[in-house]
C-alpha cells in the first residue's frame, strides 16, 4: 500500500470511530438492497418467492463473515484484539484484589522513586548547558595567572581561551550599599561561551588595558532589580567597590558565569608591568574548540602549552600546573553533586529491582494457582501463543498501571527530592518531570510488565493438560515454580539488604557528624558579615579604626557578653587563602607552588570568644598594632607538621609576596573549618591567624569584608537586628549581610550528608517494605497450596506448634539466603558509598547485624500471620476440601 | 499489491484481480453494489462469477483507502443505495493496474506463441 492510501486509511479509520453505528447501519442496509435486488431477478426467473431468496443468499455467500471482513476496513484490527485483551486482563485483575493492590503499589513505589530520580539525573547531569555547542566548551584545569592566559590566548591553535574569576564586591551610589558577586573576566568570555549581550554591547579586546578598564557588564537580574530595567541603562555610571565604572552592556535573562550567582562582569585588567601579572593567581579558565579540533588534541595542546609558557614566567615555574586537563565543562559543573546523584540512582533501580522480583514472583504464584485455568482454555484450543499473549497483556496492563500510579507518586516527591537534594549547588533551574521523564517511565513500565511477566507466562503457558486437569486442585506446587520464586524472594531480600546497610552507614555518618567536635563552640553566638568595599580601606588604618570603632560599640550593647572579628567563620564556606613560607621551609622561586594555609584575620579575644583552646604562648592583644612587631598564631597541626618535636613559639613565617617574617606567638587548637568531618581542600597545609592590624589577604591588602562576631549573654531577641543596625551605621557604604547564628552555620555544613540519608533511607525503606510484602505474599501463597499437606501432617499427630514453627521456619531459611548474599554484596559495594561516609568503615560490623536483626524481624514479622493460620488448619476440612 | 488475474486452489478470483474490476467497472460513472456484480459478470460473460458477497468487503477497503468515494441516493427504482464513484486517486491506481495488466498479458501471450 502506498503512503498517501495508508494515510487517507488512517484518517478514514480515526473518522469511522465515531460513526461505528452509522456505519453498521449503512452496511446492512446496502447487503439487504443487493438481495432484495437479487431476489426479485431470481422471481422475475420465475422461481418462487422463498426459493428465490434462498438462492439470492446462496449466491450471496456467508454475510456474517462478509459483514465482519468489512468491519475489518474500518477498523484497526490488530490494535482493537489488544484493547479487548486488556479489558480482559482488567476483569481478571479487579477479580483479585489483594494482588493487584500490592503488585500495583510495588510497582509504583519502584516506578515513582525512579522517575523522581530520573527527573533530577536528568535535569542537572544530562541536560546541556545554556551556551550554543556546549559539548565544544571545556574547563582547563589548574592555576593561571594573568600572564599564563595572555599566554595561552596567544598560543593556542586549538582553542579560544578565556578566564573568569568571581569576587565579592560592593555596589554602592544607588541607595544602600549591596554585596555582589562580579565575574573579573577576559574581554573574549562572553564569545567564548557564545552568548552576546542582550543589550550594549560586551568587552573588546584593550578593555583590559589599565585606565581604560572602567567598565561594567550587568547581569539581566541585576539591571531589573537594582535599576528597574532601565531601557536607557547603556551609558550611565555606578560604583563598585569605590571604583566608578561605566555600564556598556546588559547580558540576556539566565546568563550567570562563573558561579550562578555572579550579577555582573568587569573586565580583567591586564598590565605586565604590575605584580599581580605573573602572581600567584586562582583563575578558572574555559575554553571553546575551534573547529575540527577534539578534546584528546585540546588536552595534547594544553599540556605542550603548559611547558612552553612555564618558560614566560619572570622566575624559574619548572613546577607549574602539572596536572592542567583540558575537561568537558558540562563535567566540570556537575561535578560536586554527580557522584551523590549517580549512587542515589544505582540505589532506587534496586528498588525498581525488588519491585519487578516482588511482582513476578506474585505473577508467578498466580500463575500456577490458574493453572487450571489456562488447562481447560487449552483443552478448548487456545494455543500457546494466545494463552502467553493474554498473560503478558495482563503483566503489562499492571506495568502501565503501576507506571500511572509511579508518575503520580514522582509527581509528588519531586518537589522534596529537590529541595532536599539540590540546595545551594543547583542554580535553580526547574527540575521536572519533562518528556525524557515520560518516555522513560513509559519504557520502564512497559519493560516491567514484559520482564516480570514473560518468566511466569512461560511457565504458565507450558501446560501439562492432562496432570493438571486430573490433580484436583494443586496439592504441590511444580519443583519448578517454587524454586524459581525462593530465587526472586532471596534476590529481593538480598537487595533490601544492601539498601538497608548503605542508609544504615549513612545515618551512621550523620549521627558521627553531630557529635563531631569541630573544635570551636558556637554557643549562643551570632555572626554578622560588614563590607565596606575595598575603597573604605584605602589606606588600610581606615579599615582598622572603622572596625575598631565596630567592636567597641558592639561590646557596650546590651546583652553581648563577647564580640570578636573574624575573616572568615568556621564552616561557612570561605576558604581566605595565603600562600606562605615557613621558617625551616624554603619556597622554591615558583610561588604558585608556595605552602597554602588559611589565613585568618582575627581580632583579640577571638579565641575567647568561640572557645578555641590556646595550648601555648599567649593570644593577640590590642597591643599587636601595625607597627608592633608581626606576629601569628599557628594551629596544632601546623606546627606539628612544619616543625614536629620543635617549640613552635619563636618560629617564623613569611608571606609569600612579603620580605619582612612574621613571629609566632601562640599555638591554638585545630578548627575544623572547611566541615564538620575535618574535610580539607587537599593542597591546603594549615591555618595561620594573624592580628587584624598586620593582616593581608590574597589580593595582598586589608582584608575588607569581616564578620562580627557576638557572644549573647540572656535572651535578647531584637539584638540581631540590632547588631545589623551597628554594623550598617558605621557608613552608608557598608553592605551588611544577614544576621545568622553560628549554630545554623554548623546544621547547614550537614545539610548535604543529611539529604543524603534521608533520600537513602527513604529508599531503604520502600525497599524493606517491598520485601516483607513480597516475602508475606509468596509464604501466605505457599500455605495455601498446601492446606492439604498440612492438614495430614496435623490429622497424624503433627501439634498445632510444630505446624507453626515449620511455616515459619522454612520462610526464615528463604529469607536467609538473600540475606548472606546481600550481606557479601553489601561488602563489595561499600567502597562506592565510603567518600560519603564520616566515623565509620563502609564494613561497620555493627550496621551489618544490625540490618542482619532489622531484616530477620522483619521476616519474622511477615511469616507470622501464615504461621498462625497454618496451626488454625482444621485437619478434617482440609482433608475434605477435593 | 496487484496480484495477477487468475484463480487459486479452490478456484475462487484472487482479490487483488476483483480490486481491478470494480475500479474499472465504476469509471464510466457511479454505481451501487448491485449494479457493478451485475456489470462485472455481464461483460466477462459470467466467467468471472464469484460469490457476489464478497464484492462488499472489496468496495470497503477502497474506500477506506481512498479509491473510492460513496454516497446514498436513489437507484433506478426509486430505493436508497449506496453509489461508489473513482477517486482520483483511484483513476491514478487504475492506469497503473491496467497498464501493469496490458503488459503481463502481452507477455503471456508472446511465451505462449512462441511455446
Amino acid at each position: 500500500m502506498g503512503w498517501t492510501e495508508r494515510a487517507s486509511a488512517f484518517r478514514w479509520k480515526v473518522r469511522a470511530l465515531l460513526s461505528r453505528r452509522r456505519l453498521e447501519r449503512d452496511l446492512e442496509d446496502e447487503m439487504r438492497f443487493h438481495l432484495e435486488r437479487r431476489t426479485e431477478a431470481y422471481g422475475a426467473d420465475g422461481l418462487q418467492d422463498a426459493d428465490a431468496r434462498l438462492a439470492a443468499e446462496r449466491r450471496f455467500g456467508n454475510a456474517f463473515a462478509l459483514r465482519e471482513e468489512c468491519r475489518d476496513a474500518w477498523t484497526f484490527p490488530r490494535l482493537e484484539a489488544l484493547a479487548q485483551d486488556a479489558r480482559i486482563a482488567l476483569r481478571a485483575l479487579r477479580q483479585s484484589p489483594l494482588f493487584t493492590t500490592v503488585t500495583i503499589l510495588s510497582l509504583a513505589v519502584g516506578i515513582g522513586a525512579n522517575v523522581a530520580m530520573f527527573s533530577l539525573v536528568s535535569g542537572v547531569l544530562l541536560r546541556p548547558l545554556p551556551y550554543p555547542e556546549a559539548d565544544r566548551l571545556v574547563r582547563l584545569t589548574g592555576f593561571y595567572p594573568r600572564g599564563a592566559l595572555v599566554a595561552l590566548q596567544q598560543r593556542s591553535q586549538g582553542m579560544d581561551v578565556a578566564g573568569a574569576v568571581p569576587v565579592a564586591a560592593n555596589l554602592t551610589g544607588q541607595g544602600h550599599a549591596e554585596r555582589v558577586t562580579i565575574g573579573v573576566v577576559s574581554a573574549n568570555l562572553f564569545a567564548v561561551l557564545g552568548r552576546a549581550p542582550a543589550l550594549g554591547r560586551g568587552f573588546e579586546e584593550g578593555d583590559g588595558v589599565p585606565g581604560r578598564d572602567g567598565l561594567v557588564v550587568l547581569s539581566h537580574s541585576l539591571w531589573v532589580a537594582r535599576f528597574q530595567a532601565d531601557p536607557a541603562i547603556v551609558g550611565r555610571t555606578l560604583t563598585l567597590d569605590g571604583v566608578e565604572r561605566q555600564v556598556v552592556g546588559v547580558m540576556p535573562a539566565g546568563f550567570h558565569f562563573p558561579s550562578t550567582s555572579t550579577q555582573a562582569w568587569i573586565p580583567l585588567r591586564l598590565d605586565p608591568a604590575s605584580e599581580a601579572y605573573w602572581g600567584f593567581g586562582w583563575m578558572p579558565l574555559v575554553a571553546r574548540l575551534r573547529p575540527g579540533v577534539d578534546r584528546a588534541q585540546a588536552h595534547e595542546e594544553l599540556r605542550r602549552l603548559v611547558d612552553e609558557v612555564a618558560r614566560l614566567f619572570p622566575w624559574p615555574a619548572p613546577s607549574w600546573n602539572p596536572t592542567a586537563a583540558a575537561i568537558p565543562l558540562q563535567d566540570d559543573v556537575v561535578r560536586d553533586i554527580r557522584p551523590k546523584l549517580l549512587v542515589l540512582q544505582a540505589a532506587v533501580g534496586m528498588v525498581l529491582l525488588i519491585a519487578c522480583a516482588n511482582v513476578a514472583s506474585l505473577l508467578l504464584a498466580r500463575a500456577t494457582a490458574r493453572q487450571k485455568e489456562m488447562a481447560v482454555r487449552a483443552s478448548l484450543g487456545a494455543g500457546r501463543g494466545r494463552i502467553l499473549r493474554q498473560l503478558l497483556t495482563e503483566s503489562v496492563v499492571l506495568g502501565v498501571l503501576g507506571g500511572a500510579a509511579g508518575l503520580l507518586l514522582a509527581w509528588l516527591s519531586l518537589a522534596g527530592a529537590r529541595a532536599a537534594l539540590l540546595d545551594g549547588s543547583w542554580d535553580g533551574t526547574p527540575v521536572v518531570i519533562d518528556g525524557r521523564a515520560l518516555a522513560f517511565v513509559t519504557a520502564l513500565s512497559l519493560l516491567c510488565g514484559l520482564l516480570f511477566g514473560l518468566v511466569p507466562a512461560l511457565a504458565a503457558s507450558r501446560v501439562d493438560l492432562l496432570g493438571s486437569l486430573k490433580s484436583g486442585s494443586a496439592r504441590s506446587a511444580s519443583r519448578g515454580g517454587v524454586r524459581a520464586r525462593a530465587a526472586f524472594i532471596a534476590g529481593e531480600v538480598a537487595l533490601a539488604v544492601v539498601l538497608a546497610v548503605g542508609a544504615g552507614l549513612l545515618v551512621r555518618t550523620l549521627w558521627g557528624l553531630t557529635q563531631a567536635e569541630p573544635g570551636f563552640r558556637a554557643g549562643e553566638t551570632l555572626a554578622v558579615g560588614a563590607y565596606p568595599g575595598q575603597s573604605a580601606c584605602e589606606p588600610r588604618q581606615r579599615c582598622v579604626a572603622l572596625y575598631d570603632g565596630l567592636l567597641r560599640r558592639a561590646r557596650e550593647s546590651e546583652g553581648v557578653a563577647e564580640a570578636a572579628l573574624a575573616s572568615a567563620v568556621p564552616l561557612d564556606g570561605e576558604q581566605p587563602l595565603l600562600p606562605v613560607e615557613m621558617e625551616g621551609h624554603p619556597l622554591s622561586p615558583d610561588d604558585a607552588t608556595a605552602t597554602l594555609l588559611w589565613g585568618g584575620a582575627v581580632s583579640p579575644g577571638y579565641f575567647d570568644l568561640l572557645r578555641i583552646p590556646l595550648l601555648r604562648g599567649r593570644s593577640f592583644t590590642a597591643g599587636d598594632v601595625e607597627g608592633s612587631e608581626p606576629v601569628v598564631i599557628v594551629s596544632a597541626g601546623t606546627a606539628r607538621r612544619f616543625w614536629p618535636g620543635q617549640d613552635p613559639i619563636g618560629k617564623t613565617v613569611r608571606v609569600a609576596w612579603e620580605q619582612r617574617w612574621r613571629t609566632v606567638v601562640g599555638v591554638a587548637g585545630d578548627v575544623r573549618q572547611y566541615a564538620l568531618s575535618g574535610w580539607t581542600p587537599q593542597n591546603i597545609a594549615g591555618a595561620v591567624y594573624m592580628p587584624y592590624p598586620q593582616s593581608v589577604a590574597l589580593d595582598r591588602r586589608i582584608p575588607s569584608a569581616m564578620t562580627l562576631l557576638a557572644r549573647t549573654s540572656g535572651l535578647a531577641p531584637d539584638l540581631a537586628p540590632r547588631l545589623r543596625g551597628l554594623a550598617a551605621g558605621v557608613s552608608p557604604d557598608v553592605a551588611v549581610s544577614e544576621v545568622r547564628t553560628l549554630r545554623s552555620l554548623r546544621d547547614t555544613s550537614v545539610s548535604e550528608p543529611r539529604s543524603l540519608m534521608w533520600t537513602f533511607a527513604a529508599f531503604a525503606a520502600c525497599a524493606l517494605l517491598l520485601a516483607a510484602l513480597g516475602t508475606y505474599g509468596i509464604v501466605s501463597y505457599q500455605l495455601s497450596q498446601r492446606t492439604y499437606e498440612i492438614g495430614v501432617r496435623l490429622a497424624i499427630g503433627a501439634s498445632r506448634r510444630h505446624v507453626f514453627g515449620l511455616v515459619v521456619g522454612e520462610s526464615l531459611r528463604l529469607v536467609l539466603a538473600g540475606l548472606v548474599v546481600g550481606l557479601v554484596a553489601a561488602v563489595l559495594l561499600g567502597r562506592y558509598l565510603s567518600s560519603f561516609l564520616y566515623g565509620v568503615s563502609a564494613r561497620d560490623p555493627g550496621t551489618f547485624a544490625g540490618v542482619a536483626a532489622l531484616l530477620l524481624l522483619t521476616a519474622l514479622m511477615a511469616a507470622l500471620g501464615p504461621g498462625r493460620r497454618a496451626a488454625r488448619t482444621d485437619p478434617v476440612r482440609a482433608l475434605r476440601a477435593d | 499489491m496487484f496480484k495477477p488475474l487468475g484463480r487459486d486452489a479452490q478456484g475462487e478470483l484472487m482479490p487483488g484481480t476483483l480490486d481491478m474490476l470494480v475500479l474499472k467497472t465504476v469509471s464510466r460513472a457511479p454505481l451501487h453494489g448491485y449494479a457493478i456484480a451485475e456489470s462485472i459478470q455481464r461483460i466477462s460473460e459470467d466467467a468471472l462469477r464469484v460469490e457476489e458477497g464478497a464484492l462488499y468487503p472489496a468496495l470497503h477497503r477502497l474506500e477506506v483507502k481512498g479509491l473510492l468515494a460513496a454516497s446514498w441516493g436513489t437507484s433506478e427504482n426509486n430505493r436508497r443505495a449506496k453509489f461508489y464513484r473513482l477517486t482520483a486517486q483511484g483513476r491514478k491506481q487504475l492506469e497503473q493496474e491496467a497498464g501493469y495488466w496490458a503488459r503481463m498479458v502481452a507477455g503471456v501471450a508472446r511465451v505462449m506463441e512462441t511455446a
